[in-house]
């Protein structure tokens, strides 16, 4: 398995959070620019 | 023994008050009322004086004293949009004709709402007689018509923004039926707030009935995948039936459509009625098309599942909450519900989305290959709601069994 002794998290685990976060960020730019706050 | 609170429990907490406090304190100070009549006065007619006539609705008298002196009823009536309450002014000539439409407030999604100025569609009522009933055509699903033919006195809807240009026809509709009951002597009967039933509820419920049978039959389950398909297929890309924030929002706040949309009722009432009797949230299980997408996706690609760390789905189940939070909070401090329209619904089955989502939906879909229902569980506003109240529903239930038992 991927998952490493110390803290149980992969490499999968990192790539997956990473896109979660990514995603997060385009859904908070989504946001303000739908209330126009942002521009685009 | 009492069980210690968590982490989760204390954030989610702190963000419903704060949520609150905001929210009411965001309501008082919006209580002072706009001056209405400065919109007549920006208006073509060239209008100097107005005298109001009426409060609900709000109904004004208003004169123009130039090379032609003329008089006018000026009405501001309201009905509910795709996802906000849409305001409109209509001002009438003295012999009944409709001089002036203007959409003075709403919060409907911009790339939708676009369309609609784009088409000049307030333009479109422009001496249509407030003594008969403003009808609207070609807009599936709600009454076109009035006794069975289509009637002149109609105007036609905007392709692609079907539910705001019949609310815009609708609160048209309401505001010149009551200047014309009270100030031309003739009863309109609206052609709005009829109960229809077609072939797009008729295509709705179905997908309800098989959610509630899915629990008796567990035979449905093994048709699963092809139950997904039309819930893609029929309520996603045909029928474009599923919930969004806005519509949540707009019932809490009380501004329900009438009963001609009769979809609205069953995707809201339907959803919460089975979460109330059953317990489970079937909407997102078996109804919502986003969530069938992913799935269908999934099934059909036949990719390995990747799972992530427990722990760190757990840290990450915040993210739904926490981006309701801050759409709720700009809407509360804004007055307009425009930031609600974060999901990507609209782009998948309407093709209608701010640049940004065109970069999210592809990525959303490819890791949908791997993942189960990706975007349900780490983004999803309406599910985190639907799971929540079905969280409260059962713990109340369990209490409630638990008191019923110790008496």
């Amino acid at each position: 398995m991927e998952e490493t002794k110390k803290g149980g998290l992969g490499k999968k685990d990192f790539i997956l959070s990473a896109i979660i976060v990514l995603m997060a960020i385009f859904q908070c730019t989504l946001i303000l620019q739908s209330a126009g706050i942002l521009d685009y | 023994m009492k069980r210690k609170w968590t982490f989760k429990e204390y954030y989610l907490l702190f963000l419903a008050v704060t949520l609150l406090i905001y929210g009411a304190y965001s309501m008082i100070s919006s209580k002072e009322t706009e001056d209405y009549s400065e919109f007549i006065y920006q208006s073509e007619l060239s209008i100097d004086q107005v005298e109001k006539v009426n409060n609900s609705p709000l109904v004004f008298k208003a004169y123009s004293s130039g090379q032609s002196s003329n008089r006018y009823y000026a009405v501001f009536s309201e009905a509910v949009g795709y996802q906000s309450t849409i305001e409109v002014m209509t001002i009438i000539d003295e012999i009944g004709h409709i001089n002036v439409v203007d959409v003075i407030a709403e919060s409907e999604t911009p790339a939708f709402f676009e369309k609609i100025k784009a088409s000049k569609f307030e333009k479109r009522f422009t001496d249509l007689s407030v003594k008969e009933p403003i009808s609207i055509n070609n807009a599936k699903g709600y009454f076109e018509n009035v006794d069975g033919a289509y009637s002149k006195n109609s105007v036609d809807s905007i392709g692609g923004a079907t539910i705001s240009s019949v609310a815009i026809a609708k609160a048209v509709n309401d505001g010149t039926s009551f200047v014309a009951e009270n100030y031309f002597d003739e009863t309109v009967i609206s052609p709005f707030n009829v109960f229809s039933f077609g072939l797009q509820e008729a295509g709705l419920l179905f997908i309800f009935v098989i959610a509630v049978l899915s629990l008796r039959i567990k035979a449905i389950n093994k048709f699963r995948k092809w139950i997904l398909l039309y819930s893609v297929t029929v309520t996603g890309f045909y029928l474009n039936q599923f919930i969004n924030f806005g519509m949540i929002f707009s019932f809490m706040n009380g501004s329900w459509p009438g009963m001609n949309n009769f979809s609205w009722y069953l995707l809201i009432f339907g959803t919460l009625g089975l979460v109330f009797l059953t317990g489970r949230n079937l909407y997102c299980q078996w109804i919502c098309p986003f969530g069938a997408v992913q799935e269908v996706i999934l099934r059909f690609g036949g990719l390995k599942q990747i799972k992530l760390n427990p722990k760190l789905v757990s840290v990450f189940r915040l993210v739904p909450p926490t981006l309701a939070y801050i759409a709720l909070m700009i809407v509360f401090r804004n007055h307009e519900i425009y930031a609600l329209a974060y999901d990507p619904f609209g782009a998948i089955f309407n093709m209608t989305a701010l640049p940004i989502m065109w970069i999210s939906l592809p990525l959303l879909i490819f890791i949908s290959l791997f993942q189960y229902r990706f975007y349900c569980t780490y983004f999803c506003p309406i599910g985190f709601s639907i799971n929540l109240t079905t969280k409260l529903r059962n713990k109340g239930v369990e209490r409630w069994k638990k008191q019923k038992k110790a008496a």
